[in-house]
C-alpha cells in the first residue's frame, strides 16, 4: 500500500513550483553570484603557495615552544618560516612613543625589501603581530589561519598539561591537514557548497504535503486505515530524498555544462550527497514530528542549518574560515563540504568516511526518534 | 436484525471536561442512523472513538461482534470514514486521489484500477477523472472524498457532515448516493445539521447533548416526544425542545 502513498507523494513533490525554483535554480542562481563576488580572491590564493615568511621572536615569548612544529605544519603547506634576527620583535601598546612605533614599521619594511618577503611575523611575549604587503593580502590570510591553527594547538597542549597527560618538554605541534589545502577556483567550491547547503533546506519540499495532510485532516484517514507510523514515516521521508535528489541532480548536470563545474569521482561524490540528503531529511522530519507546526519547524530548522552552513563553509570559505575546529567538526555539513571539494579538486578526501558515518547516524538517529515519538504521543 | 457496531460505556474526558459520557450505541445491520445534536455534544468525538482516531477515555467498540481495537487490522478494512473536512489533495488528480486513500485498504493492481474507476462514476465524477481536485466546485470536491472512501467496499459507512457548504443539486446527488449505498447493503452512520436530510434518509435518529444520548427512535418517535400531533411538529422543533434554544458557545 505505501507503494501508491509514495507514488502520489513523489506527484505532488515534483507538481510544486516551489521545489524546482528552491532546488534547481536556487542553487546555480547563489553559486554564480558567490562564486563571481570570490573568484578574484579564490584565484589568487590558488597560485600563492609556495611562499616565505619571515619573522622574529621576542626572548620568552610563549610562541618558543612549539615552533618547531608550526614550522614543520608550513612546509607541508608550502608556507616556510625563516628567522630573521636582524629586527626584534616589541609590542607596543597605546601609550607606546609613536616615533618608537614608526621607527619598528621601518625596520620591519627594511627587512622585508631585503628578503624580499611578502608577509612577516612577529612574536611578542603572548601575542603575535602579521604584516603583509597590499599586494599579499592572501598569503596574510593563510598565515593567519596556520597561526590561528597553530595558538589552538598550543591550548590543548596546555590543557594536558594541567590534566597531567604531558610536559612542557614534550610539547610538538603538528598541522597535519591544514584547512587551505585544497586550491579550488570560486565556481567549482561554490556550486558544490551551495547545492549542498540547499540539499539541507529538504523540508520545503514536503511543506506542501506535510501542509495538506494537516490542513484538511488528511492524517485522520491514515489512522482510520490503520496506518503504521513506520509507513506514513517512509511515505513522506522517501518521496522526500529522491525529489531533492532528481532537482539537484539536475542542478548539478545544468552547472557541469554550463559553469564547467568539476565533480569528483562520481561514486564517491554521489554517495556524499545521498547521505547529506538522507540526513537532512531525517532531521527535518524530526523537527516536525516535535513542533507539528510547519511554520515553526521551517524557520527551526533553517536556523540550525543556516549555523550548520555557517560554521560548515557554506558561506566563508571553511579554508580561509578562522572559526574553531570543534565547532566547524559538529557540523555535518563541514565534513560533506570538505569531502565533495577534496574530492573535485584532490580525487580523494579523508572527509568522505566522516562524511557518510556522521550523515548515516544522523539519518538512523532521527528516524527512529521521528517513528518513536509519532507512536508515544496520545491520541485525544 | 444482527448489531454491527456496539459502543459500550464510552468516554471521552479533556481534562476535567467530559465530552463523551457513557455512551451505549447499538447500529444494525442495514440502516441509516443518524446522529444529531448541538456543536459540542460530542458528535464528532464520538465518530472519531468509534474509528479509533481519538483514544477513549473509557470504554470501548464492538463492529461486527469483535472488539475494534483488538481486531482492528482486520475490521478498519469494513469500515469507510468520509470526514467532515474535504480531505483530498488539490493537487493531484480526482483518479490519484482515490488511488491514494483506497490502496490505504491494501487493495492494488487492477482490482485497484476497477475500484476508483467504479468510485468515480458511482459519485459522478468519471468524465473529470483526469482534472486535478484543485479545479473542482465544492460540491465536486464532496463528491471526491466521498469517492475516496467507498473503494474498498466497506459495511460500514461513517459520514460526518457531508453536504456542508455544498448546493442543493450536490446536497441531493449525495443523499440519493448514500440511500443507493444503503440499498446495497451498506449500513451508515450519518451526522449532520440539516434536519430535513436526516429526516429524509434515516431509519433512525438519536439526538445527543452533552455527551449523551439524550433520545433515540424513527423520526415518529423522536416527534411523539414532544407531541402527539406529529404531522404538526418537525424534527428541529423536536431538536430544539429537546435540546433547548440556549447558544452554545465552544
Amino acid at each position: 500500500m505505501i507503494r501508491y502513498m509514495i507514488k502520489n507523494n513523489l506527484k505532488l513533490m515534483f507538481r510544486s513550483p516551489a521545489n524546482i525554483i528552491l532546488f534547481i535554480l536556487m542553487p546555480i542562481l547563489v553559486s554564480s553570484v558567490l562564486a563571481s563576488a570570490f573568484s578574484a580572491l579564490m584565484k589568487s590564493y590558488e597560485n600563492k603557495t609556495p611562499f616565505d615568511v619571515g619573522y622574529c621572536m621576542e626572548q620568552e615569548s610563549v610562541f618558543c615552544i612549539g615552533m618547531e612544529g608550526l614550522k614543520s605544519g608550513g612546509k607541508q603547506a608550502g608556507v616556510n618560516f625563516t628567522e630573521c634576527d636582524e629586527v626584534e620583535a616589541t609590542a607596543f601598546t597605546e601609550a607606546s612613543d609613536a616615533e618608537a612605533i614608526a621607527r619598528h614599521e621601518k625596520d620591519i619594511q627594511t627587512v622585508m625589501n631585503q628578503r624580499n618577503l611578502n608577509v612577516f611575523v612577529e612574536f611578542c611575549k603572548d601575542t603575535y603581530v602579521v604584516w603583509e604587503r597590499e599586494n599579499a593580502k592572501t598569503e596574510g590570510q593563510i598565515l593567519e589561519y596556520l597561526l590561528n591553527a597553530y595558538v589552538e594547538g598550543a591550548d590543548r597542549m596546555k590543557l594536558q598539561m594541567v590534566q597531567g597527560g604531558g610536559r612542557s618538554g614534550e610539547i610538538e605541534l603538528n598541522i597535519e591537514t591544514p584547512e587551505f589545502m585544497p586550491a579550488i577556483n570560486s565556481t567549482d567550491y561554490y556550486v558544490i557548497i551551495e547545492l549542498a547547503y540547499f540539499g539541507w533546506c529538504a523540508l520545503v519540499c514536503a511543506a506542501g504535503l506535510l501542509g495538506a495532510e494537516k490542513k484538511y485532516g488528511i492524517n485522520k484517514k491514515y489512522q482510520v486505515a490503520g496506518l503504521s507510523k513506520t509507513k506514513i514515516y517512509l511515505a513522506r521521508f522517501l518521496p522526500m530524498v529522491i525529489c531533492v535528489f532528481c532537482c539537484e541532480a539536475i542542478a548539478a548536470v545544468i552547472a557541469a555544462s554550463t559553469l564547467d563545474v568539476h565533480w569528483g569521482p562520481a561514486g564517491w561524490t554521489i554517495a556524499v550527497f545521498a547521505g547529506m540528503l538522507l540526513a537532512a531529511c531525517a532531521f527535518e522530519l524530526l523537527i516536525y514530528e516535535i513542533t507539528q507546526s510547519m511554520v515553526l519547524s521551517i524557520i527551526s530548522s533553517f536556523c540550525i542549518v543556516w549555523f550548520m552552513g555557517y560554521f560548515g563553509g557554506s558561506f566563508e570559505t571553511y579554508m580561509f574560515s578562522s572559526m574553531p575546529q570543534i565547532l566547524k567538526s559538529l557540523s555535518p555539513i563541514y565534513h560533506g563540504n570538505r569531502a565533495l571539494v577534496e574530492l573535485s579538486c584532490m580525487g580523494h578526501s579523508d572527509y568522505v568516511l566522516s562524511s557518510l558515518l556522521y550523515s548515516f547516524l544522523l539519518f538512523a538517529g532521527c528516524s527512529l526518534a521521528s517513528i518513536i515519538l509519532g507512536r508515544v504521543r496520545k491520541r485525544g | 436484525m444482527d448489531i454491527i457496531l456496539k459502543t459500550k460505556d464510552l468516554t471521552k474526558k479533556y481534562d476535567n471536561r467530559v465530552v463523551v459520557d457513557n455512551l451505549n450505541l447499538e447500529i444494525q445491520k442495514g440502516e441509516i442512523f443518524g446522529l444529531l445534536g448541538p456543536n459540542g455534544a460530542g458528535k464528532s468525538t464520538t465518530m472519531n472513538m468509534i474509528c479509533d482516531i481519538v483514544k477513549p477515555t473509557l470504554g470501548s467498540v464492538e463492529f461486527l461482534g469483535r472488539d475494534f481495537k483488538k481486531n482492528r487490522k482486520e475490521l478498519v478494512k469494513k469500515l469507510g470514514y468520509i470526514p467532515q473536512d474535504l480531505a483530498i489533495h488539490g493537487n493531484l488528480k480526482a483518479w490519484e486521489n482515490v488511488e491514494l486513500f483506497t490502496s490505504l485498504y491494501g487493495i492494488r493492481g487492477e482490482e485497484l484500477k476497477n475500484a476508483i474507476n467504479e468510485s468515480l462514476e458511482y459519485v459522478g465524477l468519471s468524465e473529470r477523472k483526469d482534472d486535478y481536485a484543485k479545479s473542482f466546485s465544492g460540491g465536486m470536491k464532496r463528491r471526491l472524498n466521498i469517492a475516496c472512501a467507498i473503494g474498498h467496499h466497506p459495511e460500514l459507512l461513517i459520514f460526518d457532515e457531508p453536504t456542508v457548504g455544498i448546493d442543493p443539486q450536490s446536497r441531493n446527488f449525495i443523499l440519493n448516493r448514500i440511500k443507493e449505498s444503503n440499498r446495497k447493503g451498506a449500513t451508515i452512520i450519518y451526522t449532520s445539521h440539516y434536519m430535513e436530510e436526516v429526516e429524509a434518509i434515516c431509519t433512525r435518529i438519536a439526538i445527543m447533548d452533552n455527551g449523551r444520548i439524550i433520545a433515540c427512535g424513527t423520526s415518529e418517535e423522536l416527534k411523539k416526544l414532544v407531541t402527539n400531533d406529529v404531522d404538526k411538529i418537525s424534527l428541529e422543533e423536536v431538536f430544539l425542545t429537546l435540546t433547548g434554544k440556549k447558544l452554545r458557545d465552544y
